[in-house]
């Protein structure tokens, strides 16, 4: 009697079993049906009814109060921002789509388009982006689609120490390449200066780290098309005998701290006074070397080889399939990249704009630190916009630990990950 | 009965017992590992109190200090007016409990049914109850969210609780106890005219004092601990809960912001606390009774 029965309970659940996995089956078809629903054309009406909007960490919480002026001039339209931090935005993006609850409008990492493109509308021909950051705006084009819009830019300068530079008998940041070693060399010799020149050795985003010699040496990390990925080149060979002679030299400290925020703390205390980092270290430098700190360092672009380039960051806005307001969800869109609405979201926040006319309001302008930034936006280039990029970084974050360390020689490893980059593939 | 193995049996008495044999008889080694052990098991808990009063600066600060030198609320008012706690706390804490009265009513009525009840198939049930422990969390995880999702659950306190109002191990936990409880104390009840409602309220739910307690702490922190669920089932920030709010301010994309975070944790941290000491007796006691911790 109960065999007989453990049988009929064990045959039901895998009956259950079959029926679930078809039923998987069936979402991933649908998930590539070709999208009907996406809007043409915004038009000029106002917009309506009810938006819900995700962002990410201090972005969502500044959105909340953000968002009233654009309900007082649409005073039909309803918003609600809903926060989701950082650490862990991926999980809910990824369950909402497999369950087809996302919001309307959604503020999404430049990297992370191609991953959710299936999942996004695509942007109506009538939305003017020439003012938006070119760099930025090839990131939100999955294929041969836009399905982003530039919301702010982010980019890599050199931040250094000009108390300590003049010590050393520096007047200028370092201009090129080789301005940048003798300059680190001179900085060591200056009082309670550990290394000159502050690098990630290893850790998460450690490769994109050294992106900016690489874009400077006309480095590609993919083709064209998009369909390979192209490490083992001579530029980047280059690029990484470069960096890593960096470590070697004993210029870049190749056991440093890799916690977040350990290389301000060093560039603070002046142990590192050189370090390439992104717009919000401003605002985190100052606030831990308290008041008249900021006259004690300068921001430039990156030292240049063949040009200064430096890697764009930043976040699209981008519009899921599924929601039911997509003709306010664009014009919502379009009020955020207007050049006015850009200054304001740089007052409340101090994300870069993504419109270039924004980057000539007054208080942009009269900003030294921010004349770096500015110079740098227009030479940047995105990271590969691949479906495999997350998993890319991360092999060659391993691989980049190991040639700084000296463990595997720059040819080898770049041969290593040319290995895996082609068995991993770009996906598209 | 915890101390029962710390207790050594006597010494053989000497006339005179030396610095040594007294050190020993008064247990000195024991209490010296003890201590060393202790201060090892606590001191990050010192170090995130100390942390909450702290500026981001001086936890950053190398050399690190351990004392705050110039101690600070500075944190925890933040929590207060700017980061909506009282919103957060409320949500973790009507979770929390109803997770907590859901799981004591419910599985103890499905743990007295598997142990003393005779009904047909009730091993095979008691299988699917224990197959179910084995299916890892992360396999049932979006299919839930796509069920609550169905249920036009989403955004509500339903969606929060429910999934976890009777969970296995409870059910497991409440049968192991349950079945040793003698059947003649039950049959006595029957004996005097009392139905099985009243046999399971009157007789055996006060023996189970300790698996209760043990099952009341267990399920009250994994609800309070819980991160993922809140942070995909809340669709809007007002039903977040406390871990999810605590990610949400402390952590940026580049940088962390550890004085509101230590601040957060005190906070998230105090209520757990309190409830262990106050249950910590019943709780070691249904440990060693069940061997689940």
């Amino acid at each position: 009697m109960r065999s007989r029965l453990t049988m009929v309970v064990a045959g039901i659940t895998s009956i259950a079993a079959m029926v679930s996995l078809a039923a998987c089956g069936r979402t991933a078809d649908s998930g590539a049906e070709k999208d009907n629903t996406a809007v043409s054309h915004i038009g000029d009406s106002k917009a309506s009814g009810q938006l819900t909007i995700w962002a990410m960490g201090n972005e969502g919480e500044k959105m909340n109060g953000f968002v009233k002026k654009f309900e007082q001039q649409n005073p039909d339209v309803k918003i609600s921002v809903t926060s989701i931090p950082w650490s862990s935005y991926k999980d809910k993006f990824q369950t909402a789509i497999a369950a087809g609850t996302g919001p309307d409008v959604a503020m999404m990492g430049n990297t992370d388009m191609a991953t959710y493109s299936k999942a996004l509308s695509a942007v109506p021909a009538d939305l003017d982006m020439s003012d938006l950051n070119a760099g930025l705006k090839a990131s939100g084009k999955v294929g041969k689609t836009q399905l982003g819009v530039p919301m702010y830019v982010d980019t890599r300068v050199l931040y250094y120490r000009t108390d300590i530079a003049k010590q050393a008998g520096w007047d200028h940041a370092p201009k090129s390449w080789d301005e940048l070693k003798a300059m680190s060399s001179d900085l060591k010799k200056a009082d309670g200066v550990k290394y000159g020149f502050f690098m990630f050795p290893t850790g998460t985003d450690s490769f994109q780290g050294m992106s900016p010699f690489a874009f400077s040496d006309g480095a590609q990390f993919v083709s064209k098309d998009n369909k390979a990925y192209t490490f083992d080149t001579p530029e980047l060979k280059d690029a990484l005998k470069y960096t890593t002679s960096l470590f070697k030299d004993g210029l870049a400290d190749v056991n440093a701290d890799v916690t977040p925020g350990s290389n301000m703390q060093q560039f603070v205390s002046g142990a590192t006074p050189m370090m390439i980092e992104g717009p919000t270290a401003a605002g985190q430098i100052e606030e831990l070397g308290g008041p008249g700190f900021a006259d004690k360092y300068a921001t430039a672009v990156v030292p240049a080889k063949k040009s200064s380039t430096s890697f764009v960051g930043g976040c699209n806005w981008a519009v899921f399939k599924t929601s039911k307001n997509k003709q306010s969800a664009w014009k919502f869109i379009q009020w955020f990249a207007q050049p006015q609405t850009q200054v304001d979201w740089y007052k409340a926040t101090a994300d870069l704009p993504a419109s270039g006319k924004a980057w000539k309001d007054k208080e942009l302008a009269g900003n030294a630190k921010l004349q770096a930034f500015e110079e740098q936006l227009k030479h940047v280039h995105s990271m590969p916009v691949t479906f495999t990029w997350g998993e890319m970084g991360k092999t060659a974050d391993t691989i980049y630990e190991k040639m700084n360390r000296g463990t595997v020689s720059v040819e080898d490893g770049l041969k290593e990950l040319q290995q895996q980059a082609d068995s991993i593939g770009t996906g598209m | 009965m915890s101390t029962a193995a710390v207790t050594m049996s006597p010494e053989i008495s000497e006339n005179k017992p030396s610095l040594w044999t007294r050190f020993r008889k008064a247990h000195g080694i024991t209490y010296v590992v003890l201590s060393l052990v202790g201060i090892i098991w606590v001191f990050p808990f010192f170090w995130m109190v100390l942390g909450s009063l702290k500026t981001q600066r001086e936890i950053m600060a190398v050399p690190p200090t351990l004392l705050p030198k110039n101690p600070t609320l500075g944190n925890f008012t933040q929590w207060f007016t700017q980061l909506h706690f009282g919103n957060y706390f409320i949500n973790s804490l009507v979770v929390a409990v109803v997770t907590m009265l859901g799981n004591l009513v419910f599985c103890s009525m499905v743990g007295y049914a598997l142990a003393k009840i005779d009904f047909a198939g009730k091993n095979v049930l008691f299988l699917l109850v224990m197959v179910t422990l084995m299916v890892p969390s992360v396999a049932t995880f979006i299919p839930l969210f796509v069920i609550i999702s169905n249920l036009h659950m989403l955004n509500s306190y339903f969606a929060l609780i429910l999934p976890f109002l009777t969970q296995p191990i409870g059910v497991f936990l409440m049968r192991q106890f349950m079945q040793s409880i003698p059947d003649a104390l039950l049959e006595a009840g029957r004996i005097d005219g009392a139905g099985e409602l009243r046999i399971f309220f009157q007789i055996v739910l006060p023996q189970c004092k300790p698996p209760l307690a043990t099952l009341a702490v267990l399920t009250f922190l994994s609800s309070w601990n819980n991160f993922l669920w809140p942070l995909v089932a809340a669709q809007s920030n007002k039903m977040y809960t406390l871990p999810v709010a605590l990610s949400l301010y402390s952590t940026g994309q580049n940088a962390t912001n550890y004085s509101v975070l230590l601040a957060g944790a005190v906070l998230v941290v105090t209520p757990i606390l309190l409830l262990f000491v106050f249950l910590q007796k019943y709780f070691i006691q249904g440990v060693t009774m069940s061997g689940i911790k």
